[in-house]
């Protein structure tokens, strides 16, 4: 069998006792295959935390089921292997960071798995550098900036060795340079054969994906590649979903009698293919 | 309401084995009504900067003067000044608690002892200032809000203190992109129509170029460069040295002009890029 995640008719219902069940997810089907890399757009509200917090038994399906490699999220006695396999990254990274120095907070998660301690050191060090934080190993994290911390949280997870790894917004507190070191660090994961789920707001990291889908009210609005994403200029206004500015650049330029590719990923690409083309005139 | 700062030097932890100095012999000065955007990479000073402005922070040596009033100086009425001074911080609706949008938003001016007539009158002005209709948002609790909403109210809370000056750090950080135009459309609006000095602190060049007038970049707690907004994105190099990059389209022209085109950098708008690349992509071809 190959390794996925299966969502089938997926529903969630938070509890609310004095109201009317209100569904945050409803008949959700999706399928992670190992390597891919998934990203999942919305505005708030919409259902897309829920979805991540499923993938790994954070949360109960209301209806329906999720499994993990064949395990369904379910099943109590399989939780931890479902936890090891899928590993979480969320938004805010003071709600996850638990050690008082940096390396002991990565090294959290190996040591409740009774990982010997040689195997713990490297894994923590592989992380820490993996992420750019091993000048802060032995910093206090409540010390450091919003951006280190997150960087921070996600070595705890990667030294996990995660088969499938979601973030949750991981870089909206990051600046730029930030940013671009979690990018490529999800992106070379993602090389390396671990599949990527990426909630996010940014257009610009949803370019990055191979997959998208869109939620709306805890529907599936959209599912397929960003360059069809491009294309649907009406779903996107309605979701609020602005074309990155390279996108939007390149749109212009093509109506503007330039026969650049439909779909270009990254604002290098769009200067590679302008020179490019500029020449071969 | 006019800010200096006057070589600002700001420690973490003096002594200890994290000491940082956050920011260094920092000087600079704010005008009345300015639209200024405050940059620099992560860890770069901008937070504890701001918190030093509004005199959340003493500086360890320096001064900063509201008006000619040395925040730092513990016989001057700084408790009037610094009330000029209002500060979002990051995520401020993790600051909210009161049982309605109405009682939240009172808090402050409650405390300042207003009349109940003018408490009220000045919450009705905030939640029209920041696009949020009284009539439907007054007795909602908070916590049924938007993220989008609940930050806007948290900024009514601040605006209800009636301030000069505003300081906003990553006031757009996790909001949806609705969220994010409606925030920064109000934060443009109470710049252009109550005249409020703005302080904006954000890690995203594309808002920046989009709105301030002058930009100061940080870097390791020093000043790395400042001045008028064309003229701090015109140069990809010296901004890379401060760790900043360009904002996207400017960034695209400069890549360009490196690859021998001829192309101002210093543009913000899509369509005017457009134009301008198109226009040198057809010469060349003529």
């Amino acid at each position: 069998m190959t390794p996925k995640i299966v969502l089938e008719g997926v529903s969630y219902c938070y509890p609310d006792p004095s109201a009317s069940p209100v569904y945050a997810l409803s008949s959700l089907t999706l399928e992670v295959k190992a390597g891919d890399f998934l990203c999942i757009l919305g505005p708030n509200g919409s259902g897309k935390s829920t979805l991540g917090r499923l993938f790994n038994a954070l949360l109960l399906p209301t209806e329906g089921s999720v499994q993990v490699d064949g395990m369904d999220t379910r099943n109590t006695a399989l939780l931890w292997t479902i936890r090891t396999r899928v590993g979480m990254v969320f938004q805010n990274p003071d709600n996850q960071i638990v050690g008082t120095i940096v390396e002991e907070d990565i090294a959290f998660g190996l040591e409740n798995l009774g990982i010997p301690p040689i195997e713990i050191r490297a894994r923590v060090d592989w992380a820490m550098d993996k992420v750019g934080i091993s000048s802060y190993a032995k910093h206090p994290p409540n010390l450091l900036s919003g951006g280190q911390k997150q960087r921070v949280a996600i070595a705890g997870v990667l030294a996990m060795k995660p088969s499938y790894i979601v973030l949750d917004e991981p870089t909206s507190l990051l600046d730029p340079n930030g940013r671009e070191e979690v990018l490529r660090t999800i992106q070379e994961l993602h090389g390396e054969g671990i599949a990527v789920v990426l909630i996010t707001h940014r257009m610009e990291e949803a370019m990055l994906a191979s997959r998208l889908l869109v939620l709306e009210k805890g529907e599936a609005a959209f599912l397929g590649d960003p360059a069809q994403l491009v294309e649907e200029d009406e779903l996107r206004r309605h979701a609020h979903l602005d074309l990155p500015p390279a996108i939007r650049l390149a749109q212009l330029l093509r109506e503007g009698g330039i026969p650049l590719p439909s779909f270009l990923s990254r604002p290098e690409e769009l200067t590679r293919t302008l020179c490019a083309l500029k020449r071969n005139t | 309401m006019r800010i200096e700062a006057e070589h600002l030097t700001y420690i973490y932890g003096p002594g200890l084995p994290w000491e940082k100095r956050a920011l260094d012999d920092v000087s600079l000065q704010f005008e009345e009504g300015e639209f200024v955007g405050l940059v620099g990479e992560t860890g770069s000073g901008k937070s504890t900067l701001v918190q030093l402005l509004n005199g959340l922070l003493r500086p360890t040596s320096g001064r900063v003067l509201l008006d000619g009033v040395d925040l730092t100086d513990k016989k001057a009425p700084i408790w009037k000044a610094r009330l000029q001074v209002g500060l979002v911080f990051q995520f401020p609706e993790s600051q909210l608690f009161a049982e309605t949008v109405a009682e939240d938003i009172a808090f402050g001016p409650r405390n300042l002892g207003l009349s109940r007539q003018e408490v009220a009158k000045r919450v009705e002005e905030s939640l029209l200032k920041v696009g949020l209709e009284p009539a439907r948002f007054r007795q909602r609790s908070p916590f049924t809000l938007s993220g989008g909403e609940k930050r806007l109210v948290a900024i009514a809370g601040i605006l209800a203190m009636e301030p000069r000056v505003l300081i906003v750090d990553e006031v757009t950080a996790g909001l949806d992109p609705r969220g994010k135009r409606d925030i920064l459309t109000r934060i443009k609006l109470l710049h252009r129509n109550e005249r409020v000095t703005v302080i904006m602190v954000s890690h995203d060049m594309d808002e920046i170029a989009s709105l301030v007038e002058r930009v100061v970049v940080l870097k390791g707690g020093r000043i790395c460069r400042q001045g008028l907004t064309r003229e701090v994105f015109s140069d990809e190099e010296s901004l890379a040295g401060c760790g900043i990059q360009l904002p996207t389209i400017p960034h695209i022209l400069s890549s360009l002009v490196k690859a021998g085109w001829s192309l101002p950098v210093s543009i913000f708008d899509v369509r005017e890029a457009a134009r301008l690349i198109a226009q040198e992509y057809h010469d060349g071809i003529i």
